[in-house]
């Protein structure tokens, strides 16, 4: 099948699924996952091995509009709002995700460096699901306004966490060098992945601040965010940096730095549907049905103990916060469950960096995002609809189902 | 318009600039600081050079260089047996145990190992078919003719009918040790395919690669990393890959010693052991006889224990599968069975049939046959390791639909079943827990 037909048909297998996903009562990005399973190699093979990889551009740029958008929520007037509070929360999830899933593998006998890797990608929480959900709900309140902000941070501390576990283990690793040169390649990585890709988005976020005065059309702001945040995305490649902080870097300066920036930001809003549905698809048909079958007993704890690990973390996390109800708390940690591309695109590094620990990291953590990724937005409805955010109206039927939603 | 700015964090020209400028320069003095590269470690784009190299290396003249200097060598693209059209021809049985697989609807892949041309198929990619129908790269067919049929692994050598030009490969690089990348190259619809693998483990010259099982049809070559082929894939659903240097030279001495195809009189067998081993004496319980075959025109039956074949004396279904295999097809031969304890003889004319552990395969279970959970006490069905879900054919040579009859059920354990699960039929005996 070529290109153009394969995005067609899944433009229209979209809007399909979003429909049905409506009547009945998932968010739409559950509807666009599954149809994307449906029609990717693991089922119809519609959309072949081939169409994905060559389609894997479309998901790279939406992935980048999305946390273009995300990284808006740095704007430094509001995040001082909830910005120390949800810095707590982040740190609780992430680390007792991490702790969970790292001893509990030790616990079940796995080498500690498989445990190692897999804890630091159990600490992940899907940016791009979480977004769509919160504005397919229209969702406003509390747990909306922390987390945005909490996915954002998240990401970049997870960046940050796995570029120091790839440190230990590199340091680990028998190799000819001295302790001093692995020492300095180790935290080279590091330090090139985060600052030089801040750097990038920021040089860019203040190239956008220095021509928006002539975008005046809306036509010209998109052309101009989109153009821009294309460019970090692709200089990010090249240069080996990480295209997801560097876009985050980007939306962070434009909306700190520009007075247009909310322009751009709704400018972009208007291109984004047909993207991001197929965004979803693509990722949907990614995940391979079958790999299901090599879950297993490290599998199955990792699911859980991830599972356990957010919900709990974030209940820490939320301690003596006042202005936060009940419902809240208990609720936050749900819509953290979600997981997604930045988990397999961690899995892809392992394999080429350390092939030692991949076939045991893979197998988990492909079966794990299928399993986060298709209840991980249905939990944020959830939660949602319980804590009262949503407030996008819901179907008669929904009222009838959720008697004691508020 | 300074207003409009007045709540940003940076404000004025000279922050930006300065900002600017940091950026500018950090971005400028990473690739300065970057460490030297030292370590094998590939680079994240580590598919794609490879796929490149694989498709460089057809080039025909360095191809036939491989030739010369190996004296074997195995094509880098591979040759396709679609699927037949039109209604499934009957299937053969393997003249094998309980333990063959269900088939699969599913066409494989060759590898090309010689320029007469011979291709290294799986059978289960020809279903049953002496005389497949290959397809090239290039979508052209051509007839083929199978030549030999190894029994353990399943794999076949089969000669195609007209000379066609290869580009040719060296085979036989290092062997794969777990942990190594290795690519899967080729697959069905005859273009060239990256799909990076890892060996997870080694056993002898079998490995278990890091691919999600049926992701390959049998038959798919496996490149190592210097783009030499090391492996095909073989019968799904484990996904294991054979080193082709030792599976085709066990497929070049069955054609020098024979028999390169083995002969087949269409039936399953079990041994007998645990509770079987207290109804019947040493041989070869045939557990379930194909239709139409050798076997089932002879009149052989389920239950029949097979104690001698062709004069040779049988004690396990191994030693019956291997000389039913070794007889030869359109001959006639002899079974010695004993059947209710009484000795018979019997004689059929057994037929060449490609086999292997994946094309054995008892029909749908009859729609009446109950699960086994739902006949007998659960306690009883647990204790026995059995699975539950198998469906139950008959108690004690009698058919039973859903509930165990009243005599049987007063007779009481050990109560011998006739069971079919997935995709295969077989005795067991069910016995009161200790």
């Amino acid at each position: 099948m070529n290109e153009v037909l394969s995005v067609g048909l899944i433009l229209l297998a979209a809007l399909v699924a979003g429909h049905v996903a409506q009547l009945a009562r998932v968010p739409e990005v559950t509807g666009y996952l599954l149809v994307g399973i449906a029609i990717g190699p693991s089922l119809l093979d519609l959309i072949s091995q081939d169409d994905l990889q060559t389609l894997g551009f479309l998901s790279e740029i939406a992935l980048g509009l999305i946390l273009f958008s995300i990284g808006s929520i740095f704007e430094a007037s509001q995040f001082r709002k909830v910005g120390p509070g949800v810095v707590r929360i982040t740190l609780w999830e992430a680390s007792s995700a991490f702790g969970l899933v790292f001893l509990g593998l030790l616990a079940a006998g796995q080498p500690p460096a498989v445990a190692l890797v897999l804890g630091v990608i159990a600490m992940e929480t899907a940016p791009a699901t979480t977004l769509m959900v919160l504005h397919e709900y229209d969702a406003q309140g509390p747990m909306t306004e922390r987390l945005l902000a909490l996915v954002a941070l998240n990401n970049m501390f997870v960046l940050v966490a796995f570029g120091i576990a790839s440190a230990l283990l590199t340091l680990a690793a028998p190799g000819g060098e001295g302790w001093l040169g692995l020492g300095y390649r180790a935290g080279y990585g590091l330090a090139w992945s985060t600052l030089g890709s801040a750097a990038l988005g920021v040089l860019f976020g203040l190239l956008v601040d220095a021509w928006a005065a002539r975008a005046k059309e809306s036509g010209e702001s998109m052309m101009l965010a989109m153009g821009v945040v294309l460019v970090v995305v692709g200089a990010s490649r090249w240069l080996g940096l990480s295209p997801l902080f560097a876009t985050l870097a980007l939306g962070a300066t434009v909306v700190n730095v520009s007075h247009r920036g909310d322009d751009l930001l709704q400018a972009l809003g208007r291109a984004d549907p047909p993207l991001y549905a197929a965004f979803f698809v693509l990722a949907g048909a990614e995940l391979q049905l079958s790999s299901l079958a090599g879950l297993g007993l490290a599998g199955g704890l990792f699911v859980l103990l991830r599972a356990t690990g957010k919900v709990f973390g974030a209940r820490m996390g939320l301690r003596g916060q006042a202005d936060v109800s009940d419902p809240v708390r208990r609720h936050l940690g749900l819509c953290l469950i979600s997981s997604s591309s930045l988990a397999v695109g961690l899995t892809i590094q392992v394999r080429s960096a350390f092939p030692d620990v991949a076939p045991a990291v893979t197998g988990v953590v492909l079966a794990a995002v299928l399993i986060f990724e298709v209840v991980g937005p249905l939990l944020t409805r959830h939660a949602l609809l319980r804590t009262g955010e949503a407030t996008a109206k819901p179907s008669p039927l929904e009222e009838i189902a959720e008697p004691d939603a508020p | 318009m300074p207003p409009l700015e007045a709540d940003k964090v940076v404000r004025g020209p000279r922050a930006k600039l300065s900002l600017a400028l940091a950026s500018l320069l950090v971005l400028a003095a990473g690739p300065l600081l970057a460490p030297p590269k030292v370590r094998t470690e590939p680079p994240r784009e580590t598919v794609a050079p490879i796929l490149q190299e694989t498709v460089e290396r057809r080039e025909p003249a360095r191809a036939f260089r491989g030739i010369q200097e190996t004296g074997r060598a195995a094509a880098a693209f591979s040759v396709t047996f679609p699927a037949p059209e039109g209604p499934r021809p009957v299937r053969t049985h393997a003249d094998f145990g309980p333990t063959a697989e269900p088939p699969r609807p599913l066409a494989g892949l060759g590898v090309v190992v010689s320029a007469e041309p011979l291709v290294l198929a799986h059978a289960a990619a020809l279903e049953g078919r002496l005389e497949p129908e290959a397809r090239l790269a290039d979508g052209t067919s051509v007839p083929g003719r199978v030549l030999a049929h190894d029994p353990e692994t399943g794999f076949v050598l089969v000669r195609l009918q007209a000379p066609f030009s290869l580009a040719l490969l060296p085979v036989g690089g290092e062997p794969a040790s777990p942990g190594e990348l290795v690519i899967l190259a080729a697959r069905a619809d005859g273009r060239d395919m990256v799909a990076p693998v890892f060996v997870i483990s080694a056993d002898g010259d079998r490995y278990t690669l890091s691919a999600a099982p049926g992701s390959a049809p049998p038959g798919t070559p496996v490149f190592g990393v210097d783009g030499k082929a090391l492996a095909v894939v073989g019968a799904p659903p484990s996904f294991t890959a054979h080193a082709i240097g030792p599976t085709l030279d066990r497929l070049q001495a069955l054609v020098e010693l024979g028999p390169a195809l083995p002969a087949s009189i269409g039936v399953s067998l079990q041994d007998v052991s645990g509770g079987l081993a207290r109804r019947w004496t040493a041989g070869a319980l045939i557990a379930d006889v194909r239709d139409g075959s050798p076997a089932g025109r002879a009149g052989l039956r389920p239950g029949d224990l097979v104690v001698g074949v062709a004069g040779a004396e049988v004690r396990t279904a191994e030693d019956a599968l291997r000389i039913i295999r070794g007889l030869r097809a359109g001959e006639e031969a002899t079974v010695a069975v004993r059947r209710r304890g009484k000795p018979r003889e019997l004689t059929l004319i057994p037929e060449v049939a490609l086999g292997g552990p994946s094309s054995a395969a008892a029909g749908e279970a009859p729609a009446d046959a109950a699960p086994l959970r739902s006949v007998f006490p659960a306690a009883l069905v647990d204790a026995s390791g059995l699975p539950g879900d198998a469906r139950v054919l008959s108690v004690e040579g009698a058919r039973v639909s859903t509930t165990l009859p009243a005599a049987l059920r007063r007779r009481g354990p050990p109560w011998l079943v006739r069971l079919q699960h997935g995709g295969r039929r077989f005795f067991a005996v069910l016995e009161a827990p200790r």
